[in-house]
């Protein structure tokens, strides 16, 4: 049951990375849009799915909070300030792309906007390599300190998915139609990031690694992906962008399975799938009452894409 | 400021700040769903606009609700990280199914709705309305059986490690500090909606008496108002029941049944105070009954005055119109009063009987959580001033028809 769970935590998360992705990249071109008219037409570009992107996280929190208890605290433990700073982000990101469009000085919110998504492009990553590169838990069970923070290899998995979210609003924008000039070495370089990584994670030897060629074959799957981005253009592009986000959180899951947050300092102190589950009755009760409206929630999000298909034709009926 | 109160204080003042979007926005979304009908089923366009002009303040309501609401699911797991190791079985089960069910869903359909006006069938939009209503009423539920376990946790058994293990989820649902606080909120929504909608109405009718989009709104606002109220304090005495037996300490005062019941509570938990600050729950309870007698004398007196569209459209009745306006804020405080009877006087529990508040608390240094709290403080608070700049700018400027899409120009598309 534990196992079903992390699945379902994993594919939250996912959807989380790419969809909420999708929106931080959009957030952080804005600066590029010249004028109000392009700045607007851009932000509702993503229109009706913003706020069906933004939820993922909440729902991810929420399962992990109820089906992962453990994992939470001591994740959001060694990670604090991260943390915080993810959530003003969200916050700023949130409250400023739904109020811009009621305010007659719009300014402010543009920073707001940018500045929320870079917070949390950059601590979404941050969090990313925490759980990649292992947290200092001691025997008693909990993290002390705030050590991980400080280590660059896990500034260089915040540069990455810095990119990676770049890439992934620039195919977004593209599809639909205003797309704005976006370096184009951006694809190339991030696939080339992405790959320097993971070489910095293999040499720093971290701990428990369970599933080395899996993570390998991740790796060289986002990097393609990142790459194919460059190549493909339209939907396509879109796709292996959306792709390239997602696949992160899989690498991240799944290199230490059944392990989940290594501890540096005790190898018997690794957090496992199962020391940080809930108890049988909590994660049965999830499996009947919420599990069977997941394809629910899905299905919703999918009509959301379809009614909404269609390209705003000019002049665009703005509503962000 | 030590860890505790600064982790306590920052949850006080981020749930308060929350609710108060939440009241508005529950209380809100309804009336826009049931104006919305209207409009389908009649096909006045009048309805139509108040749906929209209604509908667009509760959008902006709506949107720093989310973000004052992320907070909090996060501080639970930031500041509170002994509850969820202690009682995050049980407590969190619930939530889950909050965020994942309810609040996912209602999000994606409000998104559709928004951008949904003229584009999509009118009554598949008019469903989304509805959905909208139906999962923010879901949510207020979980969240209200998770508040409720916190009150009067059953359902569960102590394994070896001190952790509370979910056993029975039906005592969950039936749990008696659930039912009557759940009506109560939810009349508290309706109520405060409702004043909204008035209140705003009546500010627009003092310029332009008789005005027709405003009449109606203040009339359907008033209705909505004076039924909330009526239920709210219908079910807030009716908790008093079960608050007796579920929390003896809460209401017990300063007197000498206080003094007996602390040393009974000494002998079955060890050394400790286990009486909450009698004057703040006995002063904020008796606050919240006073204005609401109050209240309904004075709602009552406007509903009269509809009679004939008075209120709208003679001179002599424009104070009450004034009166109305003035009196937007006052559900807001009422329910922070109610809130502080219902969570000040818990303590010095985190969940009744079973775990202090003192030891959910994360083991994190006074200064980082002192920072988390002056930092997110000011976030929430920011916001709220900002959503109520905009909501009033908004409200003051009345109705436009922003959802709509601006009429195509008459060309055919050239498809290249």
């Amino acid at each position: 049951m534990s196992g079903l769970w992390f699945a379902i935590l994993g594919l939250l998360f996912m959807a989380y990375s790419a969809l909420g992705g999708l929106d931080q990249g959009v957030a952080l071109l804005l600066p590029l849009y010249r004028g109000d008219t392009g700045k607007r037409e851009a932000l509702n570009a993503i229109g009706p799915r913003f706020l069906g992107n933004e939820v993922w996280i909440v729902g991810a929190v929420g399962v992990l909070v109820a089906a992962f208890p453990r994992l939470e605290g001591e994740l959001f433990g060694a990670a604090y300030p991260v943390v915080v700073v993810a959530v003003a982000g969200l916050v700023a990101l949130n409250a400023g792309v739904q109020l811009r469009g009621r305010a007659v000085r719009r300014g402010g919110f543009d920073v707001l906007i940018t500045g929320g998504a870079l917070a949390l492009a950059v601590s979404w990553g941050l969090l990313l390599g925490v759980v990649l590169h292992g947290a200092p838990i001691t025997a008693d069970g909990h993290v002390h300190g705030f050590a991980p923070l400080a280590s660059p290899a896990v500034w260089l998995t915040a540069l990455v998915n810095v990119v990676l979210v770049v890439v992934n609003g620039a195919a977004y924008l593209a599809w639909r139609g205003v797309a704005v000039r976006a370096p184009r070495f951006m694809a190339g370089a991030g696939a080339g990031l992405v790959v320097v990584t993971a070489g910095v994670w293999y040499a720093q030897d971290p701990p428990d690694i369970r599933n080395p060629l899996l993570a390998t074959v991740l790796v060289a799957a986002t990097a393609g992906a990142l790459l194919a981005t460059r190549f493909l253009s339209g939907g396509r592009a879109f796709t292996a962008a959306l792709v390239a986000c997602a696949l992160p959180v899989i690498t991240v899951g799944l290199a230490r399975y059944p392990g989940v947050l290594a501890s540096t300092m005790d190898p018997g102190a690794t957090v496992t799938v199962d020391s940080a589950a809930a108890g049988g009755d909590t994660l049965r009760l999830l499996a009947i009452g919420a599990a069977p409206l997941l394809p629910v929630l899905v299905a919703v999000q999918v009509s959301c894409w379809w009614l909404f298909r269609r390209r705003e034709s000019q002049p665009t009926p703005l509503y962000w | 400021m030590n860890a505790l109160d600064a982790a306590r204080w920052q949850f006080a003042l981020t749930a308060s700040i929350h609710f108060l979007f939440v009241a508005l926005t529950l209380g809100l979304v309804f009336f826009v769903a049931s104006t919305q009908t209207r409009y389908v089923r009649t096909g006045d366009p009048l309805y139509g606009r108040m749906a929209r002009f209604w509908g667009s303040l509760y959008a902006i309501n709506y949107a720093v609700g989310i973000a004052t609401g992320l907070v909090m699911e996060f501080e639970i797991g930031l500041n509170w990280s002994g509850l969820s190791r202690l009682t995050g079985d049980v407590f969190g089960a619930p939530l889950a199914m909050e965020t994942l069910v309810a609040f996912v869903l209602e999000s994606t359909l409000l998104g559709m709705w928004l951008f949904g006006w003229e584009r999509i069938d009118k009554k598949l939009h008019l469903a989304l309305i509805w959905g909208v209503a139906a999962t923010a009423l879901l949510s207020a539920f979980w969240v209200m059986v998770s508040n409720a376990f916190l009150q009067h946790p059953v359902g569960y058994v102590l394994d070896g490690d001190g952790r509370a293990r979910l056993t029975d989820f039906t005592a969950l649902l039936t749990n008696s500090a659930l039912w009557f606080a759940l009506a109560h909120v939810v009349a508290v929504a309706a109520l405060t909606g409702g004043m909204f909608v008035a209140g705003v109405s009546a500010w627009h009718l003092r310029r332009r008496p008789g005005d027709e989009f405003f009449g109606r709104s203040l009339r359907k606002g008033l209705h909505s108002a004076l039924a909330g109220l009526f239920f709210t304090i219908g079910f807030g005495y009716a908790q008093f029941g079960p608050l007796g037996a579920n929390q003896p300490t809460k209401l017990s005062g300063s007197g000498d049944d206080a003094l007996r019941l602390r040393e009974e509570w000494v002998a079955k938990h060890g050394p400790g105070d286990y009486l909450p600050d009698s004057g703040v729950v006995g002063g904020s309870l008796g606050f919240m009954i006073m204005v609401a007698n109050l209240l309904f004398l004075i709602l009552l007196a406007a509903q009269l005055l509809t009679f004939r569209d008075m209120l709208g459209t003679r001179r002599w009745a424009r104070p009450m119109l004034w009166l109305l306006t003035a009196l937007i804020p006052v559900p807001f405080l009422t329910a922070i009063a109610g809130w502080v009877v219902r969570e000040e006087g818990r303590q010095p529990w985190a969940v009744y009987g079973l775990l202090k508040t003192a030891d959910a608390v994360s083991p994190m240094s006074d200064r980082v959580l002192t920072a988390s709290t002056i930092g997110f403080t000011v976030l929430v608070a920011g916001l709220a001033l900002l959503d109520w700049w905009l909501l009033a700018r908004r409200a003051a400027r009345g109705p436009g028809d922003e959802f709509l899409p601006q009429p195509l120009p008459e060309r055919e598309e050239v498809s290249v």
